[in-house]
């Protein structure tokens, strides 16, 4: 059973991603900011982390990416690096700003927008987890 | 500094303005009066047969007329010469008329009889004529040189060094040879010169004044009305005062905000040494305090008026005398406009009235930069509220769906028939309120980040293909056909890719929405009469016709929109109108209810820049 984890400031989105994740067979566990999130990797080693692109402030998220991605071979997150990375986003349809997964800005996986579809989610999850396994 | 030195100052244009209207003005006169030398000279030698030198007479009538002919010419030439060139040239010409026309009359004066010619009337004609071309104070001069020419044509034959003329027995040879009336002729003929050059030189120069200071104010006018930045309208303001005034500089002052002191907004013609004296504390400048009191200030002699403080630095400019007015923004001082003068006492009360013309032309254009700069901030922290607001909203909004679709797909437990539907209802509610949110957040960053981001040539059919392939998956859930047609051509427009993406993604997004199942959206990119072209068409709902017009009006929706139960804002297609015009495009819509819609945006099509623009000009 695969080990998601899901860092998110709202509690609201934590709940609905917990339900849709359990309910398709995933363990879910929660971080509420950066801080903690980062501590959960290094503690529950998850398989898979969806992250919210905006917390309390609007980098969090990115801060986040950049560490665990950190190409540096001394990070204290290198043995994380190749965990998949889901990124949750609301500003697709609204600013200027576009962005896809991109190996040096933001180096993560996928992208989901708000409001979360689950069948979405769970399509995006499972198909993040089958490409690591590969 | 001092940049009106290495130009022409108002005075010298108009004076070269007088002077070549008045070259046009005498050449036109020498036609006349060569003609009618040629023809008086043939009525009284042939009709009267009086004994006139009929010969000499006829020759210096000839030769009038091919010297003007010469003069005209060379005046014509002048318009192909460079201001610079010009002052020169048009001196050079008027000293070479001054010399000709002086020879002919006094050679005219001669033939006709001299002291007894019935000619002397032309006299006064030519003292005005050369008290208008010579300025200052050769003026006087200049005048008296007809009355020299006169006086030659008396003494020379008197001193048997030519034979004496007449034109007629009626005027008595003897009066020629008499001294007191040759003396007392040249005495009267002489201060009749003076007494005509003084007059003359009066209306010359209050005309002259009024005439520079017409187009002083209407230059100023012209750059208030073309001018953009308050300060580049500013200098140009006070460069007109000053050279209204026919002064040294002039220099605008401004109130602070504490309203205590005065800071130099703009200044002309005077060094920076004079401009820093001014003490900025309107506490420490009694001059200052009374122009900032409403009151017109003239210092007639900077050295002799105990409210100049600092006399000496004044000196340093060679400025002696000073009018101040005040600039009066509605109902409040806003500051102080000075200009000054080399001159002692060089300004009148009058001089003081007129420059307050020009303060007031300052206040408006001080006052509506103002206001502009106000509307902005306002407008700002407007859009910047809505965005904020909106923002927050998203949030919690989005929360909402998020869990409300974990609860419809029974990942919560499973839910009865009447559940469902209850939080179906409630879902589309909350679809439709994110729509508006995300509208209006659209709406105000369109009319912020978006039309202030630079613009550059962009191929247009990528990004038209890319958007018909984000929406390829919700067209095919509605079982809508979406197809796509590009023609070969590379196309592309003068715009941002982002507000590309708006106009088209809100088009395609619109057909799809309004088109019911198993209809047909097509989207074509083409170019015609030299632009682009992309079309959107549907056979969706369409329009109804009365109220096409109102379609890119904000939140306006379609009677049958609203009918349909389909949820959206009204703010799409006023975002797409406001880009297009943002892009110089245009876009036309047709459409029948019932059948369909077709959208049609035309943009300008970006053309690769000249290899050699320069070239290109010449």
């Amino acid at each position: 059973m695969a080990k998601i984890l899901i860092i998110d400031d709202d509690p609201d989105i934590i709940l609905a991603v917990q339900l849709t994740l359990e309910a398709a067979g995933y363990q879910v566990i929660e971080a509420h900011n950066g801080v903690e999130g980062l501590k959960k990797v290094k503690a529950e080693s998850p398989d898979l982390i969806i992250l919210d692109v905006m917390m309390d402030t609007t980098t969090e998220g990115f801060q986040v990416t950049l560490k665990l991605r950190s190409p540096d071979p001394a990070s204290e997150y290198a043995a994380f690096r190749d965990i998949p990375i889901l990124m949750l986003t609301a500003i697709h349809s609204t600013t200027p700003l576009r962005f896809g997964p991109d190996e040096d800005y933001l180096p993560v996986d996928e992208f989901v927008d708000k409001p979360i579809d689950p069948d979405n989610l769970v399509k995006k999850v499972a198909s993040l987890l089958a490409r690591q396994q590969a | 500094m001092n940049a009106r030195q290495d130009q022409f100052t108002a005075l010298e244009t108009q004076r070269l303005c007088e002077l070549s209207s008045c070259s046009a003005g005498l050449i036109r006169i020498r036609w006349i009066a060569g003609a009618l030398v040629i023809l008086a000279t043939m009525v009284l030698a042939r009709l009267l047969a009086l004994s006139v030198p009929e010969i000499p007479l006829y020759l210096t009538g000839a030769g009038i007329l091919i010297y003007n002919g010469g003069v005209s010419w060379e005046l014509r030439r002048a318009t192909q010469l460079s201001t610079s060139g010009l002052k020169g040239f048009i001196q050079r010409l008027m000293i070479g008329q001054l010399v000709i026309d002086w020879i002919g009359l006094a050679v005219l004066l001669y033939l006709t009889g001299g002291v007894i010619s019935p000619l002397v009337p032309l006299i006064p004609v030519q003292v005005v004529v050369y008290t208008l071309l010579v300025p200052g104070v050769w003026t006087y001069a200049a005048a008296l040189l007809p009355v020299a020419a006169l006086a030659l044509t008396a003494i020379l034959p008197y001193a048997g060094l030519l034979p004496p003329q007449s034109v007629s027995p009626a005027f008595p040879a003897s009066l020629q040879r008499d001294p007191v009336y040759v003396f007392a002729l040249l005495v009267g003929a002489a201060l009749a010169a003076i007494s005509a050059a003084y007059l003359v030189s009066l209306l010359q120069e209050s005309l002259r004044t009024q005439v520079i200071r017409t187009q002083q104010l209407i230059q100023s006018n012209q750059a208030a009305a073309t001018t953009i930045r308050m300060s580049d309208l500013l200098d140009k303001l006070i460069y007109n005062a000053a050279e209204a005034l026919q002064a040294r500089g002039a220099l605008l002052r401004l109130l602070n905000d504490d309203g205590e002191g005065l800071s130099i907004t703009a200044a002309c013609g005077l060094s920076q040494a004079y401009q820093d004296y001014y003490p900025e504390k309107l506490a420490q400048s009694p001059l200052d305090r009374e122009v900032i009191d409403g009151n017109a200030v003239i210092v007639a002699d900077v050295e002799k008026d105990a409210r100049i403080r600092f006399p000496r630095h004044a000196a340093l400019d060679g400025i002696h005398s000073l009018v101040a007015v005040p600039v009066v923004g509605k109902g409040h001082p806003l500051g102080v406009l000075g200009v000054y003068s080399t001159k002692v006492d060089g300004f009148t009360p009058a001089d003081a009235d007129f420059l307050k013309a020009f303060a007031s032309q300052c206040a408006t254009a001080i006052e509506n930069t103002r206001i502009c700069e106000q509307l902005e901030h306002a407008d700002e922290t407007r859009t910047n509220f809505v965005r904020m607001l909106t923002h927050e909203l998203r949030a919690p909004v989005g929360g909402a769906q998020t869990l409300l679709r974990t609860l419809l797909r029974g990942l919560a437990g499973e839910l009865n028939e009447k559940q469902t539907d209850i939080l179906g209802r409630l879902e589309r509610r909350l679809d439709a309120l994110m729509a508006l949110i995300n509208d209006l957040l659209s709406l105000s960053a369109s009319r912020t980040v978006d039309l202030e981001a630079p613009q550059e040539q962009i191929l247009l059919k990528p990004i038209v293909e890319a958007i018909v392939d984000r929406f390829s998956s919700e067209a095919e859930t509605k079982q809508i056909n979406l197809t796509y047609f590009a023609v070969p051509d590379v196309l592309s427009v003068q715009a941002t890719e982002d507000g590309l993406d708006r106009i088209f993604s809100n088009l395609i997004s619109n057909a799809i929405k309004y088109t019911p199942e198993g209809g047909k959206v097509e989207v074509t990119v083409g170019e015609q009469l030299g632009k682009a072209v992309v079309t959107v068409s549907d056979t969706g709902i369409g329009i109804p016709l009365h109220e096409l017009s109102d379609l890119w009006v904000d939140f306006f929706r379609a009677s049958n929109a609203r009918r349909s139960g389909i949820p959206g804002t009204g703010l799409g297609l006023s975002i797409v109108k406001q880009l297009v015009n943002h892009f110089s495009g245009t876009v036309e819509v047709r459409s029948t209810e019932g059948k369909g819609t077709i959208f049609k945006v035309m943009l300008p099509l970006a053309r690769m820049p000249l290899v050699n623009p320069v070239r290109e000009l010449a």
